[in-house]
């Protein structure tokens, strides 16, 4: 064929490349943990270092768009198994006494942003207002998406670290975050902290949420559950 | 050409003894194109279909995941294209079926044909292809074959890249028969190597767009002879040796 010395190095190049894709389904969350420390530490608050992957922070996602609603129009319902149900508008979840916490934000997929600034009203505040019945164990969140939902056990609601958030980094909750009010679940692995809620339904059997329909743990605690190992957020 | 209807005989007849030379190119001319069907005096066959039809398939399914993969990422083009559920499926269904064309086509060439010939000159790198990579190509008098070291090594790289994908691919889709870790591993490595793979295809499409030769015969399969001579010389100089 060629008169000079060749080489099947095309072969080598696409076996090798095998290879690394092996290597790296096998050894790529650490690498991406790497990464993630050495880009928080070089630029920790850049938004372009998003485009990098394995940065730590937060990748946008959403599965049905992004609704809109002004804060004139929002309305939180509390409905299901409780003594009264009731609406609030976003200018009564502000008159709540507010909880600010500032957690880490860990997402199942492996990205985690240390700090993040949220404010907003104790979810167990808001329940208690409508009074959960006895046979109440479930609590189900839905979003105006339309699409999305998310669950917490009775008990998990009531825990001091789960919010209804208005605010977050500083400043209103922008659309991309799930404004004008989301949840926020400390412990949890970032699909429970559902965006753009609207709708609170207590129940007495579990009713999964949006992505525990899809394989995902129910109980999503940080580094306990989805087989994961992270640094729980407490 | 080669017919010998009343008018070739009569336009022969003209020119005999005109141009004694003239006749001898004739000769070698109709010699050569006998020898390799492939090539006349102006056009040398350069892809033939089967090549172009899977170059053309894998390029639409390509730039099918590379689009909807960009909107995956991005929340304002996801909403453009009506949500995540279509863009996933589409995503999945075009990256799936990628490597087929190549596969099928392959397996239904013959080992002689163009294609096989092509895959194995494309396996094979030279001196002068470490040569041209080493210096891009602008190292003079380098005498490149039918594909120089940037087409050969993009060649497989895309093509290991395509690998890549497929093996991520399938732990990101079926994430339950995997320890989790390896589908943060996996979408790591399929975010890494989308930018690489974004990187080789934004590099092949601007060299063809400059080289407009080169993209016309992925599309008709030919180009000039003064062409190859230029861009492949040892190509079409194996060509002329060619026995039969």
């Amino acid at each position: 064929m060629d008169p000079e010395i060749s080489k099947p190095i095309g072969r080598r190049v696409i076996l090798s490349m095998g290879a690394v894709g092996v290597a790296g389904i096998a050894y790529g969350s650490k690498i991406q943990s790497w990464v993630g420390s050495t880009l928080s530490k070089v630029a920790p608050n850049n938004s372009l270092i998003g485009l990098i992957p394995g940065a730590d922070t937060f990748q946008i996602y959403t599965v049905a768009g992004f609704p809109q609603m002004s804060t004139s129009q929002y309305k939180l319902s509390v409905n299901g198994l409780v003594k009264k149900e009731l609406s609030f508008t976003y200018e009564e979840l502000l008159s709540f006494k507010p909880t600010l916490l500032t957690k880490d934000f860990q997402c199942v997929t492996g990205w985690r942003v240390p700090n993040v600034h949220f404010k907003g009203v104790a979810l167990k505040d808001i329940l208690s207002k409508a009074g959960p019945k006895n046979n109440a164990n479930y609590v189900l969140f839905h979003s105006f998406d339309g699409v999305y939902t998310e669950s917490l056990s009775i008990d998990q609601a009531m825990r001091f670290d789960v919010i209804v958030a208005y605010s977050m980094l500083g400043g209103p909750i922008t659309e991309e975050h799930g404004g004008p009010v989301r949840l926020y679940v400390a412990p949890m692995y970032g699909y429970k902290s559902i965006k753009w809620l609207s709708e609170i339904t207590l129940s007495s059997s579990l009713q999964e949420g949006y992505w525990e329909q899809l394989g995902y743990d129910v109980n999503a605690w940080i580094g306990n559950s989805n087989g994961r190992n992270d640094r729980p957020v407490d | 050409m080669a017919q010998d209807s009343k008018d070739t005989t009569d336009s022969l007849e003209i020119t005999k003894g005109a141009n004694e030379n003239d006749s001898n190119v004739q000769e070698t001319l109709e010699k050569s194109f006998r020898a390799n069907p492939l090539k006349n005096n102006e056009f040398i066959i350069r892809f033939d279909l089967n090549e172009r039809f899977v170059h053309w398939v894998t390029a639409i399914l390509f730039l099918t995941c590379l689009v909807t993969g960009i909107a995956l990422k991005s929340p304002p083009l996801m909403v453009l294209f009506g949500g995540r559920t279509g863009l996933r499926i589409t995503h999945i269904f075009a990256g799936f079926l990628l490597p087929f064309p190549l596969v099928i086509g392959v397996l239904a060439a013959k080992k002689e044909s163009l294609f096989r010939k092509d895959i194995r000159l494309l396996n094979r790198w030279t001196n002068s292809d470490f040569e041209w990579l080493k210096t891009w190509g602008r190292k003079r008098g380098l005498e490149s074959h039918k594909f120089n070291g940037g087409q050969k090594a993009n060649a497989s790289f895309i093509a290991g890249t395509v690998i890549i994908m497929l093996l991520t691919g399938i732990v990101m889709t079926s994430y339950n028969l995997f320890p989790i870790n390896f589908r943060t591993g996996a979408t790591f490595f399929h975010n890494v190597f989308f930018y690489l793979a974004l990187f080789a295809i934004t590099g092949h499409i601007t060299y063809a767009m400059l080289n407009l030769d080169s993209l016309k015969s992925m599309i008709t399969g030919k180009v000039s002879i003064t062409w190859a001579k230029r861009h492949s010389k040892m190509w079409v100089k194996e060509d002329d040796e060619l026995p039969n």
